[in-house]
């Protein structure tokens, strides 16, 4: 198992280099001079040059790939010309929200798909399982600003149930940073005003952040379980007299429970990539919203960051999805 | 005596998007204790699908009983529920099946699914310890080597016939009254199909339970039957102790059957094929649904059922060239 | 309750083919209509995206004030909740809604359709070299799209569109770039479990040449799968299209372009509600309407696949 680890963090590696050759690629067919952007607009010609020969701007690509992968590695991704900081200090800032958006986005997906999934199988055509359907049909077809801006409106403009946007209620302090989620930080440091108000402001954005990935959890999970549930080790553990809910709950999940992993896997990515837009809804202070901005003002350094970081991300959870899957799996176990 | 299983009249079909399959067609079948029954025929007669939907293994949308009755020990058991079908399985009746890969569910260890069965089989009534030693008495019984790290090993671990073992021991802990055998070894290697007959034959023995064996091998089936019944399309066309059915076959399909298996001693110029292909089982023939390719049918055989004829003891064929050869006994 | 499944129709089925006419294709096509006619989903999106095709040929014909399509003013009937002139109300400067979200439909069937048609052609040669060519050629090609799909789609929306500038060209050739890989794997799978097909190898042996044997026997039979999954993927070329809109990346107002109608209209919440209710229910309805037929196409045509 640890041979497999360490060969698959070699492929990561090798995949990461490849990611940003093809982001720093992208982000040279940018029309625009860098330097001139860099230096503002009431620069003078010679401001200009002045600040492209300091970062080495006008050296062949090669050589500034070269110099940029030697960057990275070194922590430095550059300055946002949006916030005027470095823009490593911006990821280390922005991240953990992110990070905390989605692991409960993503939580909850696979925490009430799957059994909605099963419910859907062990039901089907009959009523509940349309219901089913029909949210695992719409919710992949909703967009998911357009979601967030309605749950908004109702519940948080007209109903005042939830916060508006943002982590934390503005006079609220933030707890002492130790993971950099905000949920935790005030659990291990016993806030639990923080921590109330920390999970209210995470309810609407992980929901519409969440609703996607769900309803394709669903759909997979139950087609899944309906192919499981007609094969022949089924059979032969109802002809043993093998109850019910054992028959569901372990011996046709567990084989059905593996292409749904791969499909949570891929809906995590898609789901990073939502961030953008729900975080721009809620105000909600991720790598998501810095990407954002940095876009619509041109600002490269940050997208690129951005980028690089949720690739290595998703690459991440893909690592450890294929983990799972030998863990559960115990053909691939002896693959290994 | 009472037989200990007995199907009168059965009929059954499948709705499907091209029409009603009528897979089985009023069929009438004993099977008394202690018997070992042999169920014959080729690929999609129904034989498997008789014997499974009288237990309620065949889910019944698309499938549909549409007459008769089947009593197990003189209990009606077709209109059971699905509780108490479900008791009966695993209890009064276990299965075996064909292929031992794709039945036996290749994320939980072989112990744990044995463990499982048995514990459903006595509803719960003995530990998970308890349950572990029975497993592994049986194991030790089918003649599984190495029962104690078999217990733990997964089933993609174990070849084809240990598997089949695993299987039989599954189906045995139950201590059924009746073992219903599906084509078992048909999925094996040939070497193995004669340990695994030779088990079966002598389990069923040991322990006193009564079998059906279904396969579509005459042979397999003479190994360890007393009792043929020959099936086609549906239809139970014969029905008589083993030695008769070789020596003395009467319906035309069982004499076809014989006849296109090669000897192994006598060299022959060609084997003797049956002519013809399946009946179409959406609109079935009236009658006979052998009588498009018998070369003796008549005119009776198209008209209505065909009467079971007793011709000899024990020894019944559904086929009107017997008709003037009935005796009573 | 459902504990095995419905299965099938009996095993011996194939038996009881055997003696029934041969399969002729006119009953298969019409078994394939049939079943997806029983489907109410699949129906249910056939009828969706007809509207959807139909309203985006006509629009312009059938709104009731054409000239709010691109742009005109007039502040006098600003913010107008819906109302039976103005049914899904006014925006900021008095444009008729519903006349801009009609109009708004034909800009994302061109939208949906030039995402999908750039990225299927570059997508699909790429798969199909990668499929029928060398190891090493293959392998170059799966690399680099594994790379590709290392990214979330969007991210990478973004940074071609941080990098091109905002636009709604822009935002289609990034949605192309980010759409292309899956059209590499779905094709070269398929090629090359047909490579090994016999009629291929027979096809070899006569001395066709590499061409025709790609053209004659290999895309047609990918032709399946691709159908399904374009149609799959209009839905979703719609939404990133919105979604880049929403950012203010891709269409740029006064563009009738749903997202970019939505990003507006957020700031009109909650008193002003229609502005950003209705183009989002377009939306919704239209990638309903394409995934519906999607998956009616795909359990129609090639029930394996699942996506």
């Amino acid at each position: 198992m640890g041979r497999l680890i360490a060969r698959r963090l070699v492929f990561m590696i090798f995949m990461l280099v490849g990611l940003m050759a093809i982001v720093f690629a992208i982000s040279n067919i940018a029309p625009g001079d860098p330097a001139r952007l860099a230096a503002g607009p009431d620069a003078t010609n010679e401001m200009v040059e002045k600040i492209r020969q300091e970062r080495g701007l006008d050296k062949p690509i090669v050589t500034r790939f070269v110099v940029y992968l030697g960057n990275l590695t070194q922590g430095n991704f550059g300055v946002s010309l949006h916030t005027k900081r470095d823009v490593a200090s911006d990821l280390a800032r922005y991240f953990p929200a992110t990070l905390e958006l989605v692991l409960y986005a993503i939580g909850f997906a696979v925490l009430v798909g799957v059994p909605l999934g099963m419910l859907g199988a062990v039901f089907q055509n009959k009523w509940p399982d349309h219901w089913i359907r029909f949210v695992a049909v719409s919710g992949v077809a909703l967009p998911m600003f357009w979601l967030g801006l309605m749950l908004q409106w109702y519940l948080s403009l007209e109903l005042d149930l939830f916060p508006l946007g943002g982590r934390l209620g503005i006079m609220t302090p933030r707890p002492e940073t130790i993971t950099g989620l905000l949920t935790v930080d005030s659990l291990l440091t016993g806030d639990i005003r923080a921590f109330r108000e920390a999970v209210w402001h995470l309810v609407l954005p992980s929901l519409a952040l969440s609703l996607p990935a769900l309803a394709s959890i669903i759909r997979v999970n139950r087609a899944e379980m309906l192919e499981t549930l007609n094969k022949d080790y089924i059979l032969n553990a109802r002809a043993q007299g093998i109850g019910a809910f054992r028959i569901v709950t372990a011996y046709a999940l567990k084989n059905a429970i593996l292409p749904t992993l791969a499909m949570i896997g891929l809906r995590f990515g898609w789901m990073l990539g939502g961030t953008v837009l729900v975080e721009s809804v809620f105000d909600f202070p991720g790598v998501g919203l810095y990407a954002t901005k940095a876009a619509v003002s041109s600002d490269f350094d940050p997208i690129v960051a951005v980028t690089l970081v949720l690739g290595a991300c998703f690459m991440v959870v893909n690592l450890i999805i294929d983990l799972l899957y030998a863990l559960l799996d115990p053909r691939v176990r002896s693959q290994i | 005596m009472q037989p200990l299983l007995s199907i009168r009249d059965l009929a059954l079909q499948f709705d499907t998007f091209d029409g009603s399959y009528k897979a089985i067609d009023h069929v009438s079948i004993d099977l008394n204790p202690g018997e070992a029954l042999g169920l014959v025929g080729e690929t999609g007669c129904g034989k498997s699908v008789l014997t499974r939907s009288a237990f309620g293994l065949v889910p019944t949308p698309p499938a549909k009983i549409t007459s008769g009755s089947v009593t197990f020990e003189g209990r009606e058991i077709l209109g059971l529920s699905a509780k108490e079908q479900r008791a009966m399985r695993g209890r009064d009746v276990a299965m075996i099946f064909q292929d031992p890969m794709t039945f036996i569910n290749p994320v939980f260890k072989i112990g744990t699914q044995l463990v499982d069965a048995i514990r459903a089989q006595r509803q719960g009534r003995v530990s998970k310890r308890e349950a572990r030693s029975i497993a592994l008495a049986m194991l030790d019984k089918v003649q599984l080597p190495n029962p104690d790290r078999q217990f733990e090993s997964y089933p993609h671990q174990l070849s084809g016939g240990m598997r089949q073992r695993v299987l039989i021991a599954m189906a045995l802990t139950a201590e059924p009254k009746l073992l219903i055998a599906d084509e078992p070894t048909t999925a094996l290697d040939v070497t193995i199909q004669a340990q695994i007959l030779d088990l079966i034959a002598r389990l069923v023995e040991d322990m006193g339970i009564s079998l059906i064996m279904i396969s579509h091998d005459l042979g397999v089936v003479s190994q360890v039957c007393s009792r043929v019944a020959v099936m086609y399309a549906g239809q139970i066309v014969e029905d008589a102790p083993v030695e008769q059915v070789f020596n003395n076959p009467a319906h035309p399909y069982t004499k076809g059957l014989l006849a296109a298996v090669p000897h192994p001693f006598k060299v022959e110029d060609k084997l003797e094929g049956i002519d013809g292909n399946l009946p179409n089982l959406y609109e079935p023939p009236k009658g006979c649904r052998f009588a498009a390719r018998c070369g003796h049918a008549q005119a009776a055989c198209s008209v209505g059922p065909i009467r079971q004829v007793t011709i000899e003891k024990n020894h019944d064929v559904a086929c009107v060239l017997y008709n003037n050869q009935e005796v009573h006994v | 309750m459902n504990l095995t499944g419905t299965r099938a129709a009996p095993k011996s089925s194939a038996a009881g083919e055997q003696i029934a006419k041969p399969v002729d294709r006119f009953r298969e096509y019409r078994r394939m209509w049939a079943t997806f006619r029983r489907s109410y989903s699949s129906m249910a999106g056939l009828v969706i995206v007809s509207i959807f095709l139909i309203i985006s040929a006509i629009g312009p014909w059938i709104v009731p004030f054409p000239e709010d399509a691109l742009g005109s003013i007039h502040l006098e009937r600003k913010l107008e909740p819906p109302s039976a002139t103005h049914w899904f109300g006014t925006d900021e400067v008095g444009m008729d809604i519903y006349t801009r979200v009609v109009i708004g439909a034909r800009t994302t069937l061109y939208i949906g359709l030039t995402i999908t048609g750039l990225a299927m052609l570059i997508g699909v040669p790429l798969g199909l070299l990668a499929g029928v060519g060398n190891t090493w050629l293959r392998e170059s090609i799966m690399r680099v799209t594994d790379i590709f799909l290392s990214i979330p789609g969007l991210i990478l929306a973004i940074a071609i569109v941080g990098a091109l500038g905002p636009g709604i060209l822009n935002a289609m050739i990034a949605l192309s770039l980010v759409w292309w890989p899956g059209y590499v794997r779905l094709v070269q799978s398929k090629a090359l479990s047909l490579r090994n097909e016999t009629y291929v190898e027979a096809a070899r042996s006569i001395g066709a040449s590499n061409f025709r044997i790609i053209f004659m026997h290999i895309l047609p039979n990918c032709m399946s799968p691709i159908v399904v999954k374009a149609s799959m993927d209009m839905g979703m070329a719609i939404l990133g299209a919105a979604s880049l809109g929403f950012l203010g990346l891709g269409a740029q107002p006064p563009y009738p372009e749903w997202g970019a109608m939505i990003s507006i209209g957020k700031n009109y919440l909650p008193d002003w509600w229609w502005y950003s209710l209705f183009p989002g229910l377009a939306i919704y309805f239209t990638v309903l309407g394409f995934n519906l037929l999607g998956d009616g196409l795909r359990d129609m045509l090639d029930p394996k696949q699942r996506s």
